[in-house]
């Protein structure tokens, strides 16, 4: 009596979960310390030896749990209130299991008696839901351990006379599978029973778990394509047939001869199904079987034009449907449906659907839009096309707006810039979009595409480095992509010959430290080499006042970049100012200039009064000196910073101009035996006397005569087996040794660099050292000997494969036919026969 | 497979949390939570109902499908093995049969039975694999265990619940007559 009405005092103390639901809603100001004071309760309920309370506790904190508010120290608790003999805390103890437990909890190993009892003792009848609960705790918790220990329980299931065990029971095998893999070999063949099963639930259930376990690795189910051909056409769940169209589409890379033969059932569905989503499945893996469709001599099945038109148009529904949704896989199917036949958007009734699309509000469509786009340009379209991507730039924001460039740029300059005509205007295109606001790789990207279209484009170089003029001109308040401005520099320097502007402004631009200081150091040292080529090309065309000027600004400019933190713009501009006075190109008196301007101007600066006629006269003079030797060092000039016009060169010119070497190369060199006089400075000391146990030193290498495969006494450091090793000395380097006393050494090669008259006379006097050092060098190449004797065996191996390889060919061309069916897994056939 | 169940309301706060793909602590499960509300709030409903996702915890390549009633949004975190649509229509069928259970299922009842949706969930999904998609046997499922689940609290010996007493002393409690 006590007992009872304490515990009944106890539950009236105890807060619900209701209470603490409510609590919660109204605590609005304070709910953390409310939270806190329940946990604390919590702590302590958690304790009892009331299941009641425990229960009670545990239910609380499974809510809390949603909230962020950890439960591991439950845990224990979790199991005691599962082993309670009533259904209604078993719930509760379950849920805070799976809630709670992760891979690591330690008391999961607690859990495997309990579970395994409730797993055997599965009754019929309404006690069935007890098992249930339990299976569905497994699926949610189990490791390793568990899943090895309930595995033998969990597979008896699978025939419970319940189908609602069945179910589950299948299902949770997959989890098994997932932290055991060996489980999946023994129980197989429980999972292909249940393919067979009565219960349409049942059925489903399993080809959900094949359909998951195909994905991981496809080879294995293959054979079991036959059944679901079966399930495809009879059944009529449609769940299940979603899964099942799901599988044989993921058998298809496996299997080739597969896409063929589904291509009429799926067809067929296509045409018959009311459901959108089987019919959205059916037309995507039709998309994924028509890649494999392809017959021995290259060519389509005839069926496929007309399927192919079949899903063109339900995709097509699709993307004209109101339904978001559908809007959004119609394009999913199309970017599918691409990968096999490129050009299937291009007939005309898709594309205003997808321009229009492409100007969803909503960004998941306008994304898939975007993808489909390369199917859908042609030469015609391009142009306006991307006009009007380049306002949606405009409105974009951060990745989509990243997408949009790239696709554009992706769009026009694909396989070399095929679709493009009108290649200013794409240089218009590029140059707008330097000006939004971009990341740096797109800004990158922008910049080689200016100088790869420069580069390749003839006609277009004169546009080109008129408007990158223009584009270097701007002031620094415009915002630009910094990536932009080496590249227009670049193009302006390169084709500077094509200039028509003045060359001056231009070098002022490049050089003028106010101007081109703030600019990053790769772009100033672009800039500044640039700038000596546009000089260059001054010196050639300019007239002699603008060369003058050029001179001027750069002997006054090039200095200040001595000073840059930068290495490499200090050795531009020094190299750049070196060779300007080199060919005596600077005015010497770099100051003269102004100083005249100056005195001319303010009369006697400097009290110099009478000299300022001779001296402007004077400086005239050495001024028309300084055009005139300009002139005559243009070509100099031209040569050194423009040698040879840029051009790309295909790959497969490069590789053969690699292969035919220029008349004349003596390759004699490269198969002659190696000259080891090359090695004579390695020798330290002139005599080699046969070093006794007492003289080995193991700090110091020693060289050993070693070159008489009859020298035995080899020193203590060298390991154990090189005594042998001494004998069976390679023979590609034993008799060239011997070689190359009498025919190396004595040939006389004196074009060959590596051939030392001093080594020669070296070599003769020192045979034996010559050996010696070959010795030594021997001692690393152990493992070359090693490898040879590999080698060796190698090519025996090689030849008696050469010899049955006959034979075996013979048998490889038998093997697909059979391949099929036939896993190829050893152990696959072992559980088959189990 | 599924990899997350979350049910969140208009305000973030999350209603049901469920993690078939593990994701080991508390904080990180709250910043999935956070991550997801804020992907799927952005959205008006106009918008299709597909996320392509950027869930890190659970993975590349997961797709956010959800659906929106009311104040609540049903969010199914999914790989590319399930049927987009099939996952929507599954989505439905989850929030039938709570409504079926609680009556006219509203944001209340979720708060007050957290347990209870749980449960129903169960039947629906079990370790991130679809279990059952018709309404009867689920609706079926709940109904017996929730019986059995009253029974059990009601304290007499397991095994020999009220009901079962009841049935076996004759159903009719007015015609029991008394043996004194």
């Amino acid at each position: 009596m006590f007992e009872n009405t304490s515990k009944l005092a106890d539950i009236m103390f105890e807060k619900t979960l209701t209470d603490i639901v409510k609590g919660i809603r109204g605590s609005k100001r304070d709910t953390a310390l409310y939270i806190s004071q329940c946990i604390a309760e919590i702590k302590q309920e958690i304790n009892s030896t009331d299941l009641y309370v425990k229960a009670n506790a545990l239910n609380k904190l499974t809510f809390l749990q949603m909230m962020g508010y950890g439960m591991s120290y439950a845990s224990f608790a979790s199991i005691e209130v599962m082993s309670s003999p009533r259904f209604a805390h078993k719930r509760i103890g379950y849920l805070a299991a799976c809630q709670g437990f992760n891979q690591n909890t330690e008391v999961i190993l607690l859990t495997t008696n309990l579970l395994q009892k409730e797993l055997r003792s599965a009754v019929g009848g309404i006690g069935m839901y007890e098992t249930g609960l339990a299976i569905n705790c497994i699926s949610n918790i189990v490791t390793e351990d568990l899943a090895r220990d309930v595995l033998p329980e969990l597979t008896n299931l699978t025939s419970h006379p319940q189908p609602y065990l069945r179910k589950k029971a299948v299902l949770c095998l997959f989890k098994l599978f997932m932290r055991y893999p060996q489980a999946l070999r023994l129980t197989f063949d429980k999972i292909q029973k249940c393919l067979e099963d009565s219960n349409s639930s049942v059925v489903s259930c399993a080809v959900n778990v094949v359909t998951e376990l195909s994905d991981k690795n496809a080879k294995n189910y293959l054979h079991l394509a036959p059944a679901f051909f079966q399930l495809l056409t009879q059944s009529q769940n449609n769940w299940m047939l979603i899964k099942v169209v799901k599988l044989l589409g993921s058998l298809v890379p496996e299997e080739p001869r597969l896409a063929r033969k589904l291509l009429e059932p799926l067809a067929a569905m296509v045409q018959s199904t009311q459901a959108k989503s089987l019919l959205y499945e059916s037309v995507y893996t039709i998309s994924l079987c028509l890649p494999y469709c392809r017959k021995a001599d290259g060519s389509m099945p005839a069926s496929v034009p007309a399927i192919l038109q079949l899903c063109g148009k339900t995709l097509r529904e699709f993307c004209a449907d109101k339904d978001q949704n559908l809007k959004y896989l119609g394009l999913v199917g199309f970017s599918s449906l691409r990968q096999s036949h490129p050009k299937c958007l291009m007939e005309s009734d898709a594309r205003p659907l997808i321009l229009s699309c492409l100007s969803d509000e909503d960004i998941t469509i306008r994304k898939r839009a975007l993808d489909l786009l390369p199917g859908m340009t042609s030469r015609k379209n391009l142009q306006e096309l991307i006009e009007q991507l380049l306002t949606h730039v405009e409105a974009a924001t951060g990745q989509y707006r990243k997408d949009l460039v790239l696709k554009i740029i992706q769009l026009c300059s694909s396989e070399k810039y095929a679709l493009l005509q009108d290649f200013p205007w794409y240089l218009d295109i590029l140059f707008k979009l330097s000006f939004f606001s971009l990341t740096d790789d797109l800004g990158e990207l922008i910049g080689k595409q200016i100088t790869d279209v420069a580069l390749r484009v003839l006609p277009v170089r004169p546009y080109a480095v008129k408007t990158c003029c223009d584009l270097l001109a701007y002031p620094r308040e415009v915002k630009m992509l910094p990536q932009v401005l080496p590249a227009t520099a670049w193009v302006v320097g390169e084709y500077a010959d094509l200039l028509e502007t003045t060359y001056r402004d231009l070098v002022q631009t490049l050089t003028s430290p106010s101007n081109v200081g703030q600019l990053p150091f790769s772009t100033q040292s672009v800039y500044l080499q640039a700038s000596l080529k546009i000089f260059a090309a001054a010196t050639e065309k300019a007239t002699d006042q603008e060369v003058v000027q050029c001179v001027d600004l750069l002997t006054d400019n090039l200095p200040v970049y001595m000073q840059s933190l930068d290495a490499e713009i200090q050795e531009r501009a020094f190299t750049g100012l070196e060779i300007m006075k080199a060919f005596n190109l600077t005015s010497d008196q770099p100051g003269l200039t102004t100083f005249d301007n100056n005195s001319a101007a303010s009369g006697n600066l400097l009290g110099m009064t009478g000299d300022s006629k001779p001296t402007k006269s004077n400086s005239s003079s050495i001024r028309v000196n300084l055009v005139s030797t300009c002139r005559s060092t243009a070509a100099s000039l031209n040569f050194i910073f423009k040698p040879e016009p840029m051009k790309p060169i295909s790959s497969k010119a490069q590789r053969k101009k690699s292969q035919s070497p220029k008349g004349g190369i003596d390759l004699e060199w490269l198969t002659a035996p190696v000259d080891l006089g090359v090695f004579s400075r390695l020798d330290d000391t002139p005599s080699h006397p046969k070093p006794s146990m007492e003289q080995i030193s193991f700090t110091q290498q020693q060289q050993q005569p070693s070159r008489q495969p009859s020298v035995q006494t080899a020193p203590v450091v060298q390991q154990i087996g090189l005594n042998d090793m001494m004998e069976k000395v390679p023979p590609r380097v034993g008799p060239d040794i011997n070689g190359s006393e009498s025919t190396g050494l004595n040939q006389s090669r004196p074009q060959d660099p590596f051939y030392l008259d001093a080594g020669n006379k070296a070599m003769e006097n020192d045979n034996p050292t010559e050996g010696a050092k070959f010795g030594t060098i021997q001692l690393l190449g152990s493992e070359d000997e090693e490898e040879n004797l590999a080698l060796r065996k190698k090519r025996k191996k090689d030849k008696k494969r050469k010899k049955q390889k006959p034979a075996k060919d013979f048998g490889i061309s038998n093997a697909p036919t059979m391949a099929v069916y036939d896993s190829g897994d050893d152990d696959d056939a072992n559980y088959a026969s189990s | 497979m599924i990899k997350g169940i979350i049910i969140v309301n208009n305000q973030g706060k999350p209603r049901l949390t469920k993690f078939y793909q593990s994701v080991t602590s508390e904080e990180k499960q709250q910043s999935v939570i956070r991550r997801v509300f804020q992907q799927v709030a952005q959205r008006p409903d106009s918008f299709c109902n597909y996320l392509e996702g950027s869930i890190p915890e659970w993975g590349e390549n997961i797709k956010l499908i959800y659906r929106h009633y009311a104040t609540l949004y049903f969010v199914f975190a999914v790989d590319s093995q399930e049927s987009d649509l099939g996952i929507l229509d599954l989505i439905q069928v989850f929030v039938e049969a709570l409504d079926k259970c609680f009556e006219n299922v509203c944001e209340l009842d979720l708060i007050f039975h957290a347990d209870r949706v749980h449960y129903v969930l169960d039947e629906v999904v079990m370790g991130g694999m679809v279990l059952e998609t018709n309404i009867n046997s689920i609706l079926q499922a709940i109904k017996d265990q929730g019986k059995m689940h009253s029974d059990s609290l009601t304290k007499v010996k397991p095994g020999e619940s009220a009901s079962s007493i009841r049935e076996r002393l004759g159903g009719d409690v007015s015609k029991w007559t008394y043996n004194w």
